[in-house]
């Protein structure tokens, strides 16, 4: 007989992390920088603080919140809007189901703050990683008291089922200065103490992560998800090779 | 309160921040002093039964709230309850207004507290440590997406801890259940996780700001003993530090 795996038993049956929290493996424990930008963003970022929505793990997906690049405006390389709110309406049940076993509230705790609204010098750190599509990119605003909760990513294993999935890459750019009490969670590690401009990555299939903000001031990142080009290998040499990139 | 121009920034940890003569406030240095988390010892035993019944009575506190007295034990009893921070509210509530929290301040749940008394091990806990009085202890229990957010202690400079030594005063934290990813201590520019249960620490109280959070779905379950160092005490670290464990 087969029982139905929630949630996260799911994504633990998909994840070639060892889940043990005595072991550390470099390959996943921690965040896998690659790279900083150096440039003077700071005006859209207080623009982007100020008209960001709040979301909960239940509405994280909401479309107004993320977009795709220049040529799709939704989060759905590979279907029609009315077939990405079907499939987000469809796992809801299956997401709230696990959630109801904790101490979360799925559609009422906010989580993260999000924004899909960008000025001209973010959309330059997006472009420069020379995605191909489908690629995606939103903006997470942690604000002080948000917290979101240990878990491993599905979108690869949804929405972006059809894409290449040796390529799909996922990148998160942190646009200001890290501050004492926020916090990024890499598998059994921490990232914190981050600069405005440093980007990393993590491998989305196999790592748990989550966030929180323990500190008043907010804290914004870019996270870009696409596929990766040959010249997205080129610029990624030039940012490990380079103290900065200049934007 | 001192009277405050509007374009003045108002802080409510302003007090901490002035007492804390020895922290650097600089994002970039470490100092290991305080930029750390001063592991002390470990307890070896089983609680758990005492544990899950304490995280079934822990009841969630506010930043406003967290002061309520009937999660503390206090030695000598506490003269009056400062549920609500007192003369302190609404310097804090305004500090939480300017920063986009004000409703956060009065219904955000930023940990769930019990009353340690009554628990033979805990109680067996606090004892060895043989603190005098001034004595308190208190359970955290954190839940799964709560929040205590960064602040530097203000209690040993006022009400029952004002006039006494500093020096022997102290601050302990015993860890009750083992660290799960999600969870972590904050102080200063340190990061503390992968504890066991058991492990025990302290941290300088005037001068390491500190934070926690619990993005795990596991509730964080930490006594919080507080008191005035004796001989005793000493004698007990010294056990501790050159002890692999102390039985309880």
């Amino acid at each position: 007989m087969t029982t139905k795996l929630d949630l996260m038993e799911e994504a633990i049956s998909l994840s070639n992390y060892h889940f043990d929290k005595d072991r550390i493996d470099p390959r996943f424990d921690g965040a896998q920088v690659l790279g900083r930008f150096e440039g003077d963003w700071s005006d859209e970022v207080e623009q982007m603080i100020a008209i960001s929505k709040t979301r909960s793990f239940g509405t994280r997906n909401m479309i107004d919140s993320q977009v795709n690049n220049d040529k799709v405006e939704l989060d759905n390389p590979t279907g029609s809007k009315e077939d990405y709110q079907k499939m987000i309406e469809g796992f809801r049940p299956y997401e709230k189901e696990f959630f109801d076993k904790t101490d979360l509230d799925y559609y009422g705790y906010p989580i993260i703050n999000k924004t899909n609204q960008i000025g001209p010098k973010v959309t330059s750190l997006f472009k420069a990683f020379k995605l191909t599509e489908p690629s995606t990119y939103t903006v997470h605003i942690q604000k002080v008291g948000q917290v979101f909760p240990y878990h491993i990513d599905f979108f690869h294993r949804r929405r972006w089922k059809d894409a290449p999935q040796e390529k799909i890459i996922r990148i998160q750019v942190m646009l200001n200065d890290w501050q004492p009490g926020q916090c990024l969670g890499y598998g059994n590690s921490v990232y914190t103490g981050w600069k405005a401009g440093e980007f990393h990555t993590f491998d989305h299939v196999s790592v748990p992560h989550w966030t929180s903000n323990a500190n008043y001031e907010p804290r914004v990142s870019l996270l870009i998800t696409g596929v990766k080009t040959d010249e997205t290998e080129e610029f990624l040499y030039k940012a490990r090779t380079s103290k900065t990139i200049k934007i | 309160m001192t009277e405050q121009t509007e374009n003045q920034e108002v802080f409510f940890q302003e007090e901490a921040i002035a007492n804390a003569k020895a922290y650097h406030f600089d994002n970039d240095k470490i100092d290991h002093r305080f930029d750390t988390c001063n592991v002390l010892g470990k307890f070896e035993g089983n609680w758990q039964s005492e544990l899950d019944d304490i995280i079934s009575k822990a009841k969630p506190l506010t930043f406003n709230s967290r002061g309520h007295a009937d999660y503390v034990d206090y030695d000598p009893p506490k003269k009056h309850d400062n549920a609500r921070q007192g003369s302190h509210e609404q310097s804090e509530a305004e500090f939480f207004e300017k920063i986009g929290f004000g409703e956060g301040y009065y219904n955000y749940d930023i940990i769930n507290k019990v009353n340690p008394v009554g628990y033979p091990t805990m109680e067996k806990m606090i004892d060895l440590f043989k603190f005098e009085r001034p004595r308190q202890a208190t359970i955290h229990i954190q839940t799964t997406g709560q929040c205590f957010p960064w602040h530097l202690d203000i209690f040993q400079n006022r009400g029952e801890f004002i006039g006494e030594d500093k020096s022997k005063m102290m601050r302990v934290q015993v860890m009750l259940n083992d660290w799960q990813p999600g969870q972590w201590l904050g102080f200063g520019n340190y990061t503390y996780t992968g504890w066991k249960a058991g492990d025990f620490h302290t941290f300088d109280l005037d001068n390491v700001p500190h934070y926690t959070a619990n993005a795990s779905y596991h509730p964080r379950a930490m006594l919080m003993i507080t008191g005035m160092r004796t001989p005793e005490t000493e004698a007990f670290l010294w056990q501790a530090f050159s002890n692999k464990t102390v039985k309880v």
